[in-house]
């Protein structure tokens, strides 16, 4: 099947590639550009795990065919981070224990960065709405929902 | 996941001139939601999908005052869920958007794909079949508005003809003295499918009901008004004896299955609760206060 070329941003930077139609954003984002903190859960966009940000909106990636996202701004757990310094949430999810396998931890992150960009200082209801789809196995939500508490207070 | 040519049409006609040539071979790419979970399963296997979404104009929100709301296709769940106009004004609308899925869906998903997809449970088509909504088709053979009613055929089949596209919604003014509500009944709060939806759009004037729809969602093959249980309430003082008669209408005039979700009786019997709920929530929203006196 032929490839076509297609350019997004991801993290803020310019990203070019030849991909097939049929391949999936999570499936490009992972071994295409190899941003792996992205990750796959049920592939049917259920439990978020695959949850990227598409112009700032959290997204299941998993169905999101990848020349949908052309020129379009995606940003993955990777661009959290800046200049080697964790995002705050990172950060409060450390000081909380907010993870434990931390296959979720990518997607919540990203659902709830989105949450606070628009809504900066959230009830813990609102929390919980804004994560009805991030699925965790371990740790029962409520380290997650006071991480995220400790830093819509913060800010 | 199914091998697939993909296009982006940019203008509506050559959406419709690629859909009217390729048939059944095409389908349409609006959030993907539905159609790109179908693909990997291997569900569907269209030879091109069809990406509408770069076609300019198909996603608006604009709203008249006196005239309505229209509603364009594309507009996201997430856009119902959070438009001021639709919260404010339809708020049945953006309360089932709400009860979508999730952020992550929601985001995605589109009003023309929940109803182009058309599964009996869709959670916009029963607050827009009571808010009396009108779709605009649009075709090789041109555009027609038909009411909404007329849309669904089946479970999962609609009216739209070969080369047709669901372009827009357009929804009246509501009415003076308006109330409404939806309620989705379904075992998780969230990321689930309804077992029993009720949509409730009532106007209410002097202490009695002028105006009445009730539209129910997953008990029949489509999504269903309930014709008969609203004429029992139209032109009544809504006593807590008639609303009880009412959802009791309701639920007979349902046609519910049983399925992996719930059997027939759970569902009919779910709809008379929720119907009698939903009318409730309703006429306190349209400021109906129980045990008023006559005459006031």
């Amino acid at each position: 099947m032929m490839k076509t070329p297609l350019t997004f941003t991801v993290n803020g930077e310019l990203r070019e590639m030849l991909v097939e139609p049929y391949r999936l954003l999570v499936d490009v984002l992972r071994d295409d550009l190899r941003l792996t903190g992205t990750k796959k859960g049920c592939g049917g966009g259920h439990c978020g795990a695959c949850t990227v940000l598409l112009e700032g909106k959290p997204v299941s990636s998993c169905l999101v065919l990848a020349m949908d996202a052309r020129g379009k701004n995606i940003l993955t757990v990777e661009g959290l981070a800046q200049n080697g310094k964790l995002h705050p949430l990172q950060q409060a999810f450390l000081e909380h224990g907010a993870f434990q396998c931390g296959f979720c931890t990518p997607g919540v992150l990203l659902a709830t960065k989105a949450l606070l960009d628009d809504n900066p200082h959230p009830t813990e209801a609102e929390i919980r709405e804004a994560l009805v789809g991030n699925l965790c196995r371990c740790t029962g939500y409520n380290r997650i929902v006071q991480a995220i508490l400790s830093c819509a207070s913060g800010r | 996941m199914v091998r697939f040519e993909y296009l982006e049409p940019t203008s509506l006609k050559e959406a419709i001139a690629i859909l009217s040539q390729h048939g059944s071979q095409a389908k349409v790419l609006a959030g993907g939601t539905d159609l790109v979970a179908s693909l990997k399963e291997r569900l569907l296997r269209p030879a091109y999908v069809v990406n509408i979404k770069r076609i300019p104009g198909l996603d608006d929100i604009s709203y008249t005052s006196g005239h309505g709301v229209r509603i364009g296709a594309l507009a996201t769940i997430r856009n119902l869920e959070t438009s001021p106009i639709i919260k404010e004004k339809y708020q049945a609308l953006a309360e089932a958007a709400h009860f979508l899925g999730s952020p992550q869906i929601r985001n995605l998903a589109t009003v023309g794909g929940n109803l182009c997809n058309a599964a009996p449970s869709a959670e916009t088509a029963s607050p827009l079949l009571a808010l009396s909504a009108t779709a605009r088709l649009a075709g090789s053979k041109g555009e027609r508005v038909i009411p909404l009613e007329s849309f669904f055929t089946g479970p999962g089949t609609t009216v739209l003809e070969n080369g047709e596209l669901l372009v827009e919604l357009r929804l009246p003014e509501p009415a003076q003295g308006v109330g409404m509500s939806y309620i989705k009944h379904s075992p998780r709060s969230f990321m689930d499918i309804a077992v029993v939806g009720v949509a409730v759009v009532i106007a209410l004037s002097r202490g009695k009901v002028t105006n009445c729809r009730i539209s129910l969602g997953a008990v029949a093959p489509t999504p269903l008004r309930a014709p008969q249980a609203e004429g029992l309430l139209c032109g009544q003082k809504p006593t807590a004896s008639l609303l009880e008669a009412v959802a009791r209408k309701a639920a007979e005039e349902a046609r519910p299955i049983s399925d992996i979700r719930a059997s027939s009786e759970y569902r009919r019997e779910m709809v008379n609760i929720q119907t009698a709920r939903g009318l409730r929530l309703a006429l306190a929203r349209a400021g109906f206060k129980e045990g008023r006196k006559e005459g006031r």
